[in-house]
């Protein structure tokens, strides 16, 4: 199976207002119809695609609501170019391009990557903090917001084109030939930044855990 | 000093297999000849099983909802028009459309009165094309204009010096008259000058020739 159709989100509240046929079009043809005029057909879109976008743009950026931000920017973005996007490339590699573009347009705003506190804020708006407690005695659930925290400050701390390599294969689960067409490298760089991403993780996380 | 790009394994440079090994993109054929290399080479399963760990702990941050993206085409300028006239109730659409009847109807009035002479001269853009051919059209006529001044000028200098040349030609016709007349009047006095002297040479030779000049007798 295909990544792309692997990551479709299937939630029922996208498929409201929808019949089956118009989720059974694929992108091209959803494109097609958005550009004989009927605009409304875009909606299928951005609820095929924005859990993607929206998890690449919140790992990214590490902010609900900048992630939110950057979604909207990418599917506006992409209805207003969309007369652009020759089919070259697959349709959520260029939404993939859309979105990291405005994700580092914003980390630039914010002055480059800044060091986030062990301390963050969960989906629901919760704030955690990672106790100075032993690990081995915490809680399931806890120690997986531990861990969860300590990934998060880890890779926030990467330079951006290894994050984005890890986030991409990690999380939206692409291949190594999607992640080349949407940055635009051989694959082989894909890989070398891969690893290398990797191996800084590894240390990052070992002496997170160190300081626990 | 490692480098991002650079950075190998030590001791083992098959670090894109490894990669492709964890992440299980590697051909049947590859991935049965990294596994023989695995067994032998402790750097690279000290990797895998490291890396192994690296992606459990990233595997717990998971974003676990859908954020609902409003997302709205953006619509045509008459669209977004017609919306909010909707928004306001009958009456008011009537006064409005009334208000836009009367400021349309006033407009229209001012234009015919400009258009007719009636108001105040009506101000026009003038292309600078048509200001060029003004420019030309005044030349032109100013060109012309001088033309003709310049051509009666010149009829009066001609008549002018032709009268002049008259009254010197009359001049110098009375002095040749005047002098003529007194040569005339020599030679008519020499004339007869001459003729009495011929006269008297003739009667000379008139006398007979007994008679002396003199008057005696020979």
């Amino acid at each position: 199976m295909a990544a792309a159709e692997r990551r479709r989100p299937e939630n029922d509240e996208s498929r409201e207002g929808r019949s089956d046929s118009d989720m059974e079009l694929n992108d091209d043809q959803i494109i097609e119809r958005t550009l004989a005029g009927e605009t409304d057909a875009f909606s299928l879109l951005v609820r095929r695609w924005e859990r993607p976008i929206y998890g690449l743009s919140f790992r990214m950026l590490g902010k609900d609501e900048d992630a939110r931000d950057v979604c909207q920017e990418t599917f506006l973005a992409a209805f207003r170019n969309l007369r652009k996007f020759r089919g070259e490339a697959r349709f959520s590699s260029w939404l993939y391009r859309i979105a990291l573009n405005a994700c580092h347009t914003k980390l630039r705003k914010q002055n480059s990557v800044q060091e986030h506190s062990i301390d963050y804020e969960d989906d629901d708006g919760r704030k955690y903090e990672i106790a100075d407690t032993d690990v081995e005695q915490m809680p399931d659930r806890m120690q997986r917001d531990q861990r969860a925290a300590m990934v998060r400050k880890a890779l926030h701390a990467l330079p951006g084109e290894m994050r984005q390599v890890i986030i991409m294969k990690e999380y939206e689960e692409l291949t190594f030939a999607e992640i080349s067409e949407i940055l635009e490298i051989p694959v082989s760089t894909v890989k070398s930044r891969l690893y290398t991403g990797l191996q800084q993780m590894r240390g990052r996380l070992e002496k997170l855990r160190g300081a626990l | 000093m490692k480098t991002p790009e650079k950075n190998i394994i030590e001791g083992c440079d098959r670090k894109e297999d490894l990669i492709g090994y964890i992440y299980e993109e590697l051909s049947a054929i590859e991935r049965s000849s990294f596994e023989r290399h695995l067994a032998g080479c402790p750097t690279c399963s000290e990797e895998t099983r490291a890396f192994g760990r690296v992606r459990d702990d990233l595997s717990t941050w998971q974003v676990g909802f859908t954020p609902q993206t409003e997302f709205q085409p953006p619509r045509g300028k008459w669209s977004v028009f017609f919306e909010l006239v909707g928004m306001f109730p009958f009456w008011a659409r009537g006064v409005a459309l009334a208000a836009a009847a009367m400021i349309l109807a006033t407009f229209s009035f001012g234009a015919w009165q400009m258009l007719t002479g009636g108001g105040k001269t009506p101000t026009t853009e003038i292309s600078s094309a048509a200001v060029e051919a003004m420019i030309q059209e005044a030349v032109a006529k100013e060109r012309f204009k001088l033309m003709e001044d310049f051509k009666t000028e010149m009829a009066g200098l001609k008549e002018r010096i032709n009268a002049e040349n008259e009254s010197r030609l009359q001049s110098v016709k009375a002095d040749q008259d005047a002098r003529i007349k007194t040569l005339q009047a020599g030679f008519q006095s020499e004339l007869r000058k001459v003729n009495r002297q011929n006269s008297s040479i003739r009667s000379f030779f008139a006398m007979d020739d007994s008679q002396e000049p003199w008057g005696g007798t020979r």
